[in-house]
């Protein structure tokens, strides 16, 4: 008779003491970030309160004009969405990449070159105008693609690494795009009064914009934010739930397992690179045919680099990737109202860039804390096998 | 989390808080209420919007503290402003990507009249027509004149014939030092600047008919270190003449010039009487200038919207070159050339054709 037969089955807990762990578990692990973020946000919100007095401006004022230019109106809450687009579209291309374990951080030139074949299409091609955005739109993210697939196959071929050169691509990215709207056969403005040329392309006709919903005063925001969203719930179900995203999984975590399984590190890994540069591309293209409407060197405003950023923070999680956009929408939204209340504009980005560091602390603190963590363990568990070993 | 952790952390959340707090004031952007608004007529300058103060909200693509051009801008600016009681918010370093954000944020800041410093910056006149800026009064500088509209005033001059002048004292400088070679360092490769050196050959030789010019584009209008490595290339090919065409880099260049006896022009404004760099000429074509006289007529309630003002070499006080000491004897010369090319003697295009070739 077996031991298990004879002894009384243990009494099955109480489903809500189960629901109680859980909860107290999961309490337990928030509440210390909670603070840790709390704490990391009330350390900047110091320092910039500090900052802004220097200047000789009211820090509480500077709050509301955080405020105002970010939420305090419809219109606000639009510019903020719109800020947010951009840096929402190559954070989940930034996720797709993470996750098959390449580190693209070259997402700024990316989308720069998607936002220069994006303007090129659509200011030379012929045709209805709505069909003419789309094959741009589509355009912007074959560039970015492209510009990603240099390094893709730089990596693949002869094995210099991702970060490198993807990062490297940025610069070369700046001066290709400076080209572009420099020369008058490609990109430079037309100007029909004559005289001195800015650098900069003409504006787009009006049927090759994106659609914009409202009008100001109201809210009122380009159709950017809602393709975001969108392609935030392909790219996770993607990522979630099917082979392809399973597979990506596999190859980021053990590169030596996926490829016992059958996936291929080039097919897989090459295409994320891809699609990573094709979402910072799309969201470059996005940028001229949702805001500027033409191609300025300026354009990006370091979306490619706040991007990632917001990636990053969200712990390349799709999903978690919005509202972190949000906030940095915000942010941005808020930082140029702040600039227009008289703060100095130095001020104004060392403000934002104080509360970026603020958000981006608390999760890479974490993940410091449990590498130290592992090493003890590892460290531990050293000492008692040769421990055991004597 | 021990009870010691917890009180710290709280202390570390409330501390900003309550700070933030105590400096509070929640007056921002609201209209004055005293007394004056009652007697001021919506719409007449220069208080437009009847709140009791006037607002100039002035925008610059550039850095304001480079010494230079948009320094220029908004120095001159800002004196007059104060000098009449308003109250000045600048806002630079603006990417023109963002400018018409930027404008809408000015006007909601109750702004009286909004300057805009550059032409890079033109796509910010979009705000002319958000209801947001109803009534808000516009003023642009230009380098090239833009399509007029009623919304706006803009102010413009021509470059290519500053930069012949400038080329022009340039030359009679190589002259005097019996030399040939002189050097233009600019930022990016833009066609302002490119412009900016095809006149200035120009003007030198119109002095000295074999001169050359060593020209540098570093990039960057603010780069310091690029500048200075273009001036030290440029001072090893034997130029005597430096034309910095630069923003913030200007005087990085200049005191390598001043160590090395190399002679030097200034981009846009007049330092002739610097305290911290020697400059050997004064080319001045400060849109502080053009927009302090644009304020000045704001004052009187006479900047008529929809107009075009343009500044002259030879003809307005300003653009104009100046001789700085040692070189005040030549000023007879370079006045006289100013005047030629104000009144058409001297045909710019035709001579900027001519050195070009």
């Amino acid at each position: 008779m077996s031991d298990t037969a004879t002894r009384p089955a243990p009494p099955a807990p109480p489903k809500s003491t189960g629901v109680a762990v859980t909860t107290a578990i999961w309490w337990r692990r928030a509440l210390p970030m909670a603070a840790l973020y709390a704490v990391s946000l009330g350390i900047a919100l110091t320092l910039a309160a500090l900052l802004v007095m220097m200047t000789g401006a009211s820090p509480w004022s500077a709050v509301e004009a955080l405020y105002e230019g970010s939420l305090a109106s419809p219109a606000a809450i639009g510019l903020s969405l719109d800020k947010a687009a951009p840096l929402l579209i190559v954070a989940l291309g930034t996720c797709i990449a993470a996750r098959a374990g390449l580190f693209n951080i070259g997402q700024e030139g990316q989308l720069l070159i998607g936002a220069a074949v994006f303007t090129t299409i659509a200011l030379f091609m012929p045709g209805p105008g709505p069909l003419v955005l789309i094959v741009a739109l589509i355009g912007g993210a074959l560039g970015g693609a492209f510009w990603a697939g240099i390094a893709a196959v730089l990596y693949f071929w002869r094995g210099i690494p991702v970060v490198i050169t993807t990062l490297l691509l940025v610069y070369i990215s700046a001066q290709v795009v400076f080209y572009s709207v420099s020369q008058s056969w490609w990109l430079q403005e037309h100007l029909p009064t004559g005289g001195v040329m800015a650098p900069q392309s003409d504006l787009l006709p009006e049927d090759r914009w994106l659609p914009h919903f409202g009008e100001y005063p109201g809210l009122n925001f380009a159709s950017t934010i809602v393709i975001a969203l969108v392609l935030t719930v392909i790219v996770t179900v993607m990522l979630r739930r099917s082979t392809w995203g399973f597979r990506l999984r596999m190859l980021g975590m053990n590169r030596s397992a996926a490829r016992r399984a059958g996936v291929s590190a080039l097919v897989f890994g090459g295409t994320a690179l891809l699609l990573s540069g094709a979402f910072a591309g799309f969201a470059g293209a996005a940028m001229v045919g949702g805001g500027n409407h033409r191609m300025q060197p300026g354009i990006s405003e370091n979306s490619g680099w706040d991007g990632l950023l917001v990636a990053l923070v969200a712990r390349e999680n799709p999903v978690l990737a919005v509202p972190v956009a949000i906030f940095f929408g915000m942010l941005r939204a808020g930082g140029g109202f702040l600039a227009s209340t008289g703060v100095p504009r130095y001020i104004v980005d060392v403000v934002t860039a104080i509360l970026v560091l603020a958000v981006v602390f608390p999760p890479a603190f974490r993940l410091y804390q449990r590498q130290i963590a592992t090493r003890r363990q590892a460290k531990a568990l050293a000492a008692a096998t040769s421990g055991a070993a004597a | 989390m021990k009870k010691t952790t917890w009180r710290g952390l709280a202390a570390l959340v409330a501390v900003p808080v309550i700070m933030l707090a105590g400096c509070g004031s929640s007056s921002s952007g609201a209209p004055a209420d005293d007394g004056t608004a009652a007697a001021c007529t919506k719409g007449e300058q220069p208080d437009v919007n009847c709140d009791g103060k006037v607002v100039v909200g002035v925008m610059s693509p550039g850095d304001t503290n480079d010494k230079g051009y948009y320094q220029g801008f908004v120095d001159e600016g800002r004196a007059f402003a104060e000098s009449k009681g308003w109250s000045t918010i600048v806002i630079d370093k603006i990417n023109p990507a963002d400018g018409a954000n930027q404008a809408k944020n000015l006007c909601r800041q109750h702004a009286d009249l909004i300057a805009i410093g550059a032409s890079e910056l033109k796509d910010s006149l979009v705000a002319t027509s958000d209801p947001s800026c109803a009534g808000v009064q516009w003023y642009i500088a230009t380098t090239a004149p833009l399509e007029q509209t009623d919304a706006f005033v803009q102010s413009n001059d021509f470059p290519d014939e500053q930069a012949v002048a400038a080329g022009y004292a340039a030359g009679l400088l190589l002259k005097e030092r019996s030399g040939t070679a002189a050097g233009y360092i600019s930022g990016p490769e833009l066609e302002f600047a490119k412009v900016g050196a095809k006149g200035f050959l120009a003007g030198l030789r119109l002095v000295v008919p074999d001169a050359t010019l060593v020209e540098t584009y570093t990039g960057d209008f603010d780069d310091s270190a690029k500048a200075k490595e273009a001036a030290q290339t440029q001072i090893g090919k034997g130029v005597q003449v430096i034309w910095p065409y630069l923003g913030g880099a200007t005087d990085a260049v200049v005191s390598l010039a001043n160590e090395t006896d190399v002679l030097t022009l200034t981009p846009g404004g007049n330092r002739c009487d610097d305290p911290t760099v020697k400059y050997d000429v004064s080319v001045i074509y400060q849109p502080g200038a053009y927009f302090a006289a644009a304020l000045k007529e704001f004052e009187q309630g006479k900047l008529e919207m929809g107009t075009t003002r343009t500044w002259r070499i030879g003809v307005d006080p300003v653009p104009t070159v100046i001789m700085c000491e040692p070189h005040t004897a030549l000023q007879p010369e370079v006045d006289k050339v100013m005047k030629e090319i104000g009144d058409g003697t001297i045909d710019v295009d035709a001579e900027i054709a001519k050195a070009s070739n």
